[in-house]
């Protein structure tokens, strides 16, 4: 068995069925491993997905570890191979997903010389990577797989990249490191093992929760990262507690939940903003006070105590002072927090204010008028209530993406998969793709802008070549919306580089990669045109001409305070001057 | 302009002898807000033991932490005031 060989082992031992790659000279090896392990094992159905950029490989290896909470993997040659990545692997780790990188290197004795296709990739990606590896010696290369598969998927998971040169990859494993050893997890046990510091602090916060006469939890991407939907699901059909829900925490508490306020934050609903504003208690449950998410952090909460459940020691208290932590896995934490409260007064204001401020559109398209232009939100409200309830939609960057996430209703987190913390245009294609290979049963919908769309375009022959019956959706507002409104509000309408008025033919694209696509401008073309999505059993490409002028309501200015959100009625006269 | 205040600290680890480990502690030294003043390093078997002083406005107890998240940390502390003053003697 050689080093190639053995990470065809490693994959087989931990169920690894589909990776996301891009061959090329130093990767080789690896590629050549997969013919023989496509010709000699039936047993194990290793699929590599050839996506047509490696930054789409990485994003698609995110899609489907988002979707499915499974390790994604992708592979990619040394040199433009592994620096294309970087995207994708940055965008992972500021979400926390598991991903497995696997690059090719030059020889070992070319390291260092300035060869063909070298880069220093392990020094280029120390930031955006929870752990990485050079390999030197074969040998070493079964017991590193197993760690880094372990260390990818365990506390706070992320991107795990290991960079082997590629002599290593054809080197003979030694019969006595061909399986990984029993200790090899040792090494990384302090990483990787779970932690129980939350029990010494327990009876203190159920003091506090008991205590408090308006609490409000207030939940992130931690909940699905940490496997806890259900527990939080339970947690709060006995506490009947008012929440509020990061962008990626959207869904955590369900559809129906009546005292779910929404999304807070930057574009969150004036309800969930105000309720922070108001409460006596917060607890934070696998979040971690974005700035998106909490405006000026110091006016964040005000009047609240804080209970912050957090797997990682390193978020505890590090940009707001919480009273109380519970460090551990939210899915032990919560249960042990659990117990009936008697906040009625405060969830009767929650529900008006629910009522007056919370993000609920008619979704009345279907009446429109033959003539009224087709309004982004409307068209997303439109679009919640016609999808089934397996539907999977991955946005990308920009207007578009906040209308999904004030405008749909999530019932699930893995439902929304939303590039969060980096905010990747061009995130949306390739991460549908893999939700596609990860959940093969669900309708995966990608709602994407005109820029955006155009970032990872080249993932439409990945579509094509599988026949992934994905639904593309192009919001078209002909420029680069969110930067547009930003320009508009705060930098006194000087538009500067945002028009994309000469956008190519999107029906001819699509045409070129075999999907069939229709376009629509007007409000009542609007029920139709997604019935006829769903009606069809390939992929689909719909382009919506959207009103240029749409914005994004209610907006918080970048370092403002959440009670300071702007909407139609009192955006005039905003300056940039503190603006981040 | 506001008076900033700045804290000299020491801080003892004890790391494994990996690739890129001295650029996975500098690089987070940097990022999270600190300047390196002084750096004692030996080796130590498989593994090396290193003193920084470091020196920053932010919370250093937050520094601390990203860096025991580093994979290849094994130990890291904050040395007491008086060794502070004993380093940077
Ligand atoms: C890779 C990348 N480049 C630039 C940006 C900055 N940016 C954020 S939103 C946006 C505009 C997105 O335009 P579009 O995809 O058409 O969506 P819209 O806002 O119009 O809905 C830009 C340029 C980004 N987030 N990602």
């Amino acid at each position: 068995m050689n080093g190639a060989e053995s990470i065809i082992e490693a994959f087989k031992r931990h169920k690894i069925e589909t990776v996301f790659g891009y061959p090329g000279g130093c990767i080789m090896p690896l590629y050549d491993a997969l013919v023989t392990a496509r010709d000699n094992d039936s047993h194990h159905a290793l699929q590599h997905v050839l996506c047509r950029h490696e930054q789409g490989c990485a994003l698609a290896a995110d899609g489907y570890a988002r979707s499915s909470g499974k390790i994604g993997v992708c592979l990619a040659t040394s040199g433009p191979g592994a620096t294309n990545l970087i995207t994708g692997v940055a965008n992972a780790f500021a979400d926390s997903t598991p991903m497995l990188v696997i690059t090719g290197q030059v020889p070992v004795g070319l390291i260092g010389t300035d060869a063909f296709q070298e880069t220093d990739i392990l020094g280029m990606t120390l930031g955006i990577v929870k752990h990485s590896y050079l390999i030197s010696d074969v040998d070493e290369l079964p017991d590193i797989m197993e760690q880094a598969i372990k260390l990818a998927q365990s506390g706070r998971p992320g991107p795990v990249w290991i960079d082997i040169p590629k002599d290593v990859l054809l080197a003979r494993v030694s019969p006595d490191a061909s399986t990984p050893a029993e200790h090899s997890a040792n090494a990384i046990s302090q990483h990787t093992n779970t932690i129980s510091a939350w029990r010494n602090h327990i009876d203190q916060a159920r003091q506090m929760l008991a205590s408090a006469t308006k609490p409000l939890i207030y939940t992130g991407g931690g909940v699905p990262l940490s496997n806890a939907e259900s527990t939080l699901r339970a947690f709060i059909e006995t506490t009947q507690i008012p929440c509020v829900e990061t962008l990626k925490g959207l869904g955590n508490s369900g559809r129906s939940y009546p005292h779910n306020l929404g999304m807070l934050g930057m574009h969150g609903s004036k309800a969930a903003n105000l309720a922070i504003q108001e409460c006596d208690l917060l607890i934070s449950a696998g979040a971690r006070f974005d700035d998106r998410a909490t405006g000026k952090v110091s006016t964040f909460a005000p009047n609240a105590k804080i209970i912050q459940i957090e797997c990682d020691p390193a978020e505890i208290s590090k940009l707001k002072a919480c009273d109380v932590a519970l460090q551990g896995d939210l899915a032990d934490i919560l249960p042990a927090l659990s117990m009936p409260l008697t906040i009625a007064e405060w969830q009767h204001a929650c529900s008006t204010s629910k009522q007056t401020h919370g993000f609920c559109r008619p979704a009345n398209n279907g009446e429109a008028s033959q003539s009224e232009a087709i309004n982004g939100p409307d068209f997303i409200a439109m679009l919640s209530r016609l999808t089934h309830a397996n539907s999977i939609i991955s946005c990308d960057v920009g207007q578009h993406q906040m209308w999904v996430a004030q405008n749909y209703q999530f019932d699930h987190p893995r439902h929304h998969l939303s590039s969060g913390g980096l905010g990747t245009m061009g995130f949306g294609l390739p991460a549908a793709i893999g939700a596609q290979f990860a959940m093969p049963d669900h309708t995966i919908i990608n709602v994407s802008g005109d820029g955006s769309f155009m970032m990872n375009a080249q993932e439409l022959a990945t579509i094509k070549r599988h026949r992934l019956p994905i639904k593309i959706i192009i919001l078209d507002n002909q420029c680069l919306g969110m930067v547009r409104q930003q320009q508009e509000l705060f930098y006194k309408e000087r538009y500067s580089e945002i028009d994309l008025s000469d956008n190519p033919d999107f029906l001819k694209m699509a045409e070129a990669f075999e999907i069939p696509s229709h376009s629509i401008n007007q409000a009542s073309q609007v029920q139709r045109a997604i019935e006829m999505l769903f009606a069809y059993d390939g992929p689909m490409l719909l382009h919506v001409n959207i009103n240029p002028h749409d914005n994004v309501w209610p907006i918080v200015k970048p370092g403002s305070a959440n009670s300071d959100m702007l909407d139609e009625t009192n955006h005039s006269n905003q300056s940039e001057e503190s603006a981040a | 302009m506001n008076q900033i205040t700045q804290h000299l600290e020491t801080l003892q680890c004890n790391v494994e002898n990996t690739p890129a480990i001295l650029e996975r502690l500098l690089r987070t030294i940097r990022v999270r807000g600190f300047a390196l003043e002084n750096m004692e390093m030996k080796t130590n078997h498989q593994q090396l033991d290193i003193t920084f002083n470091v020196c920053g406005e932010r919370s250093i107890t937050m520094l601390i932490n990203q860096l025991n998240k580093l994979v290849d940390v094994n130990d890291i502390y904050l040395c007491e005031k008086s060794d502070n003053e004993r380093l940077s003697a």
